[in-house]
């Protein structure tokens, strides 16, 4: 009994293909089609055959690795074109082999056109049930081995962005230098900490505390490529990425990278490469690898040790809240992020309005061992900072110490214009550049500005809080089920139909044809040995015959429905394997030469027809004429 | 949960959490093919650097051991690229191999693989140095330690396998108590060292530097070396009141005799009084490099080195100076051992001393023996003073240079160190500085006895004795003191002042009172308050602050 919905699917995608190649397609299952005839009753005897249970068994038990991956990902996107699909299976398949697996998928009707979207494929659904066996979506995010670690989404973000922000206090723009893992995405880092450093200035934003990890992640992310047009897909794709690694299990590279690829296509954000895509989301820690062999973390306290080091542990959910970040400069960011604790980057706190207790106090809390050294050092340093303050304007306040240099040094009494009150003295204004100068001959390096930050209150120096935007998956298969559902013994089919073919009175052509039909079991019963004749041929040529191959690259050319595969000799005496549109063919220096271009890269290149080990047609859809530009 | 001991990272460092279970077995697991780059309170830093993985594979460590140490005792998965860098570092070792040769004046360079061959052989740095002969690669004898720093500044080490050279045999054993009585036995730390200098005593073993904090006994390690190896020795040291500290120490711990010549015979001094070479000659580095002008020959290191040496000891390995690696180059036949407590070279040359005189073999916090009793438990802190009001102003005006010097002799210093030793009136003291006009002036209001630079050998011996014997409790001191003097019962030092931000001099002088005692033992350092002298104070304070050490900071007015 043939489900009406799914057979309404069905009917409509078939009657959706212009006429030539639906009939091409009914010819292959149904044989000779004779007039008259209606469409519909064709499409119901299709789709008996279809869900005939011999007929799907031997179909879907048949199946390699790149078509239940291809599938698998089809029933993450539900409907998507051909080209997408191809893009996001490239990963962990050849791109020839997902371009001939998708073939096949459409030979077996596995695949068809989405009626309801012009160009995009869906899962036939008369299929659906089926095919619950083998859709597995661990083998797309986990295919490394088992031990793998598992990616995790903003695990440690909070931690990455503190780092930042320590850098963007405590070091000179000109001079930064950035951790290791950071210098391959120095354009990127360097605009983020531009992009940080100006909403220092503006906002004040210095703690993040509040703030999920999403939207940190959305910051740091988006100021890095706040520059770019694309930004704005940025949302849409953290959102993606946070809700498949949420939903499936990812491990290793190659998980990872199939992950940031499929994020990519649900934002439409493929202007970054995805390999430095994802680079960069592990510098940032929006992913991170969970080791699971100790993912119990909370006992690992963070130390302030006697040399004046801070070492987070990642992971650590009490580093999320430190402000350590604000008095103490980055000094390595690994597996643990250090840093150190030094009068410069204590004076920078206390400019940003922390007081020495609020630091210890903060040590305290994300630390039982802080150093007795450290804790006699911060009020002492202090006292330094604040010898000299200038508290409005040119209006400097001294300690009682300075007074008495400021009342007793020469060179400095030019620039006095008023001794207001004990230690309280008004500088004059035009000649701020000359007395800061002779303050700074007599060790006052810095002179301390009263509340520099008070106009912006603690609660508004933490981010806005930006919730990512919703995506959900709608998967029509259990994503648990990760064991394949196969008959325990299945009979290959294969010898008896060959037999078959062998008995038929057809050409050593159409013979041929067929047989590697039943090699890649799209002819699963004798009903489908049909001598069609209207195949299209695939041409290939090899070797010295140079005519042929001029043949192949034209014929090429000349069906849209075709894609040229192209085998080279690299240095090394290796073949190498390229696919793609030919463009030209033409004719220089007495040489034929073919410009290709190269999928999925994009690329074009010029390769003479002699240096050719080899040609091949490689047809590209059943359904579409050409799904390179539909 | 228990959490293991190591964090390993990315670049190559080892972080140890010292407060976990496993820190202790970790450490020896991994000791063997990394450095230890500081040591605080609560996480050790170590990193594994080309030449501590050669050193290694020297010592026939591979790949798979130092992998598997790793794993054994890291807290997280180790970082792919650490895997891959060690396998690939291990993998040059052995690629370049030094051998002997017939004739006893070249030695033998072969390569691995042709393209090995190829790419050293065209190195410019090695011209001059190279012999052809035949389709084979030679060096001349004397060469041999210049060969090896400059291959392994091009990344290729070279496998020495040439067998290190025993000198003429002398009869070296401890003596089972000492002159006083006590009984002298070797603790576990400092067999653990000579161990892992000697090892088999096959190629790849013998040299190497020993890293002991001061007062922990590194001489007794030498001996035990002496001792194992019996042999003609050439012990080189910073001064003279050195190396009449060692013969002393010698006499005091070890029988030594030879069959020709009576045991007094035996042990000689080389220094600028005395001119003996005997088969256990201690010598200063000074005497060694000295020379009558800046082209003449080095009259003492030409007589020294025509002698046998089987083993040579540098004491005090970080000062070793420039003109000793070129004699260092040449011994390298013979078995050497470094002494140090601190491995800061000013000069940066520590990689050359470390390939002339021998990788570090063993390295221990000075907080762990700290722990165990084997050196004294410091307190160390840092008081600040402010400067009279009449300085303030001159010290505000002056250069930076000025500005150290008033901080460094501030008056007021005079006042504290008068009240500390008041404090301390049942310690023995120190009160260690580095201006002479400073020091008069304490030594004179303390009614101390004072020893410079111009303060004859003679009277430095004596004057020390006294303080050993008790006759004398409070010794003023110049810079000479810094190094390798053995002043067991000092329990106090009281620092005025120092060489601006040197961490080696503020470890030294710590180091006078860490020999293990009775009492726990006290170290001052006087600071004026506002003054540049803080900065370098942080500065000097860094290598022992890395080594655990905390100062408490107090403010004095």
């Amino acid at each position: 009994m043939i489900d009406q919905g799914s057979y309404d699917v069905f009917n409509s995608s078939l009657l959706s293909l212009h006429d030539d190649r639906y009939f091409a397609l009914l010819k292959g299952f149904l044989g000779t089609i004779s007039t008259p005839f209606n469409k519909h009753q064709l499409n119901r005897t299709l789709a008996s055959i279809l869900t005939r249970s011999e007929h799907q068994n031997g179909i879907v038990n048949h199946l390699n690795s790149t078509e239940r991956q291809l599938l698998t990902t089809l029933s993450i996107m539900h409907s998507i074109r051909e080209q997408e699909l191809l893009y996001l299976c490239t990963g962990c398949h050849e791109y020839h082999e997902c371009l001939h697996g998708a073939l096949l998928l459409e030979q077996k009707l596995i695949v068809i056109p989405d009626p309801a979207l012009s160009h995009q494929i869906i899962i036939n659904p008369l299929f659906r049930e089926n095919l619950s066996g083998i859709i597995d979506y661990r083998s797309l995010f986990s295919v490394e081995r088992e031990d793998a670690l598992r990616i995790e989404f903003s695990a440690d973000v909070h931690l990455i962005f503190r780092a930042l922000v320590s850098i963007a206090i405590h070091e000179d723009p000109k001079k930064v230098e950035l951790p290791a893992q950071w210098e391959v995405h120095k354009p990127f880092f360097g605009n983020l900490l531009m992009h940080l450093r100006n909403r220092l200035k503006v906002e004040g934003i210095t703690s993040v505390t509040e703030t999920s990890e999403d939207s940190v992640a959305w910051m740091l992310l988006s100021g890095g490529f706040s520059q770019n047009p694309f930004a704005e897909n940025i949302g849409l794709f953290l959102s993606a990425l946070k809700t498949f690694s949420e939903t499936f299990e990812v491990r290793g590279e190659a998980g990872s990278l199939t992950l940031v690829r499929f994020a990519q296509s649900l934002a439409h954000l493929k202007e970054i490469e995805t390999d430095t895509l994802r680079s960069l989301l592990f510098s940032l820690s929006i992913l991170a690898e969970k080791d699971t062999r100790d993912k119990d973390v909370s006992g690992t306290e963070d130390t302030i040790d006697s040399d004046h080091s801070i070492t987070i542990h990642r992971g650590n959910p009490l580093s999320y809240t430190g402000r350590y970040h604000l008095y103490s400069r980055l000094s390595g960011l690994d597996t643990t992020i250090r840093y150190t604790v030094d009068k410069q980057s204590l004076f920078k706190a206390f400019s940003r309005s922390l007081s020495p207790q609020e630091i210890i106090d903060d040590m305290r809390h994300y630390s039982t061992r802080v150093p007795p050294s450290i804790v006699s050092l911060i009020p002492l340093l202090h006292q330094e900072y604040s010898q000299v303050m200038q508290i409005e304007g040119v209006i400097l306040k001294t300690d009682a110490r300075m007074e008495r240099i400021f009342d007793a040094h020469t060179a400095l009494a030019p620039f006095i214009v008023m001794k207001i009150a004990d230690g309280i003295y008004v500088m004059n204004q035009n000649q701020e550049v000359q007395w800061r100068k002779v303050l700074s001959d007599i060790g006052v390096q810095h002179i301390a500005s009263q509340g520099v930050l008070k106009e912006y209150p603690e609660e508004t120096r933490t981010a806005p809080v930006h919730p990512l935007p919703a995506i959900t998956l709608d998967l029509p298969y259990p994503v648990a089920a990760a064991s394949m559902k196969m008959p325990a013994h299945v009979t290959d089919i294969r010898p008896s139909l060959y037999e078959s073919l062998n008995r038929k009175q057809f050409s050593e052509e159409v013979k041929a044809l067929l047989r590697a039909r039943i090699e890649d079991f799209i002819i699963i019963s004798e009903q489908q040995l049909h001598a069609t004749g209207e195949e299209q041929k695939i041409l290939s040529a090899s070797g010295l015959d140079y005519m042929k191959k001029l043949r192949v690259i034209r014929a090429a050319m000349k069906e849209p429905t075709f894609h040229l595969l192209v085998v080279i000799f690299d240095q090394e005496g290796n073949t190498q394997e390229y696919i793609g549109t030919p463009l030209s063919l033409t004719r220089k220096d007495e040489e034929d030469v073919l410009l290709m271009k190269t999928h999925p890269d994009e690329k074009e290149h010029h390769w003479k027809v002699k240096s050719l080990y080899r040609v091949k047609t490689v047809p590209l859809s059943i359904f579409f004429v050409d799904k390179r530009n539909g | 949960m228990e959490h293991k001991a190591l964090i390993v990272q990315s670049d190559l460092t080892l972080l140890m959490d010292v407060h976990s279970p496993g820190a202790e077995d970790a450490r020896k697991d991994i000791i063997p093919f990394c450095e230890l780059i500081r040591s605080p309170e609560h996480i050790h830093t170590y990193r594994i650097s080309p030449l501590s993985l050669w050193n290694a594979a020297s010592s026939g460590i591979t790949e798979q051991d130092i992998l598997q140490r790793l794993t054994r005792h890291s807290r997280y998965e180790i970082p792919q690229t650490v895997s891959f860098t060690v396998q690939e570092l291990i993998g040059r070792y052995g690629a370049v191999i030094l051998k002997p040769y017939e004739d006893s004046q070249l030695y033998e360079l072969t390569f691995k693989t042709e393209r090995i061959a190829r790419e050293v052989l065209t190195r410019s740095e090695l011209k001059g140095l190279l012999l052809f002969s035949g389709g084979r690669t030679f060096i001349r004898r004397y060469d041999r330690g210049e060969i090896k720093i400059r291959l392994i500044k091009a990344g290729y080490p070279v496998d020495d396998v040439i067998p290190l050279m025993k000198g003429k045999h002398v009869s070296i054993e401890m003596k089972s108590q000492t002159s006083q009585g006590m009984p002298l036995t070797i603790r576990d730390y400092q067999k653990e060292a000579s161990d892992a200098l000697l090892g088999d005593l096959g190629g790849g073993s013998g040299y190497g530097t020993i890293v002991l904090p001061c007062g922990s006994g590194k001489t007794v390690v030498a001996m035990e070396i002496m001792r194992r190896l019996k042999t003609t020795t050439l012990i080189l040291t910073t001064n003279v009141a050195a190396v009449h500290q060692w013969i002393s120490e010698i006499d005091d711990k070890l029988t030594v005799s030879s069959s020709q010549e009576p045991e007094e015979a035996v042990i000689g001094e080389y220094t600028g009084m005395r001119k003996e070479i005997r088969d256990i000659t201690v010598c200063t580095y000074q005497v060694l490099t000295y020379r009558k002008d800046k082209e003449g020959p080095f009259i003492h290191l030409d007589k020294i080195r025509e002698y046998n040496w089987g083993l040579i000891i540098f004491d005090e390995v970080h000062m070793l100076p420039a003109p000793v690696f070129k004699v260092t180059s040449e011994m390298q036949s013979s078995f050497r051992v470094g002494l140090t407590a601190t491995l800061v070279r000013e000069d940066r040359r520590e990689d050359e001393v470390f390939t002339l005189v021998g990788p570090k073999r063993y390295d221990v916090p000075w907080s762990e023996l700290e722990k165990k009793g084997w050196i004294a438990q410091a307190e160390c802190v840092e008081i600040r003073i402010p400067l009279p009001f009449d300085a303030e102003l001159p010290y505000a005006v002056a250069g930076k240079r000025e500005k150290y010097r008033i901080a460094s002799e501030n008056v007021r210093k005079i006042d504290i160190v008068k009240q500390l030793v008041a404090n301390h009136h049942d310690d023995f003291i120190l009160v260690i500085g580095q201006y002479i006009s400073q020091l008069k002036k304490i030594a004179k209001e303390l009614d101390a006895p004072l020893i410079t630079g111009s303060t004859t050998n003679a009277k430095r011996d004596e004057l020390y004795q006294a303080f050993r014997d008790g006759k004398v409790q409070v010794l003023v001191v110049s810079k000479v003191a810094n190094f390798a003097i053995d002043l067991p019962d000092a329990s106090c030092a009281i620092q005025v002042s120092g060489a601006f931000g040197s961490r080696q001099e503020e470890a030294q002088r710590l180091g006078r009172i860490l020999r293990p005692k009775q009492r726990d033992s006290h170290f001052y350092s006087l600071v004026t308050r506002f003054s540049n002298e803080e900065e370098f104070a942080a500065n000097r304070q860094k290598f022992l602050s890395e080594q655990g050490y905390q100062y408490r900071m107090e403010v004095w007015d």
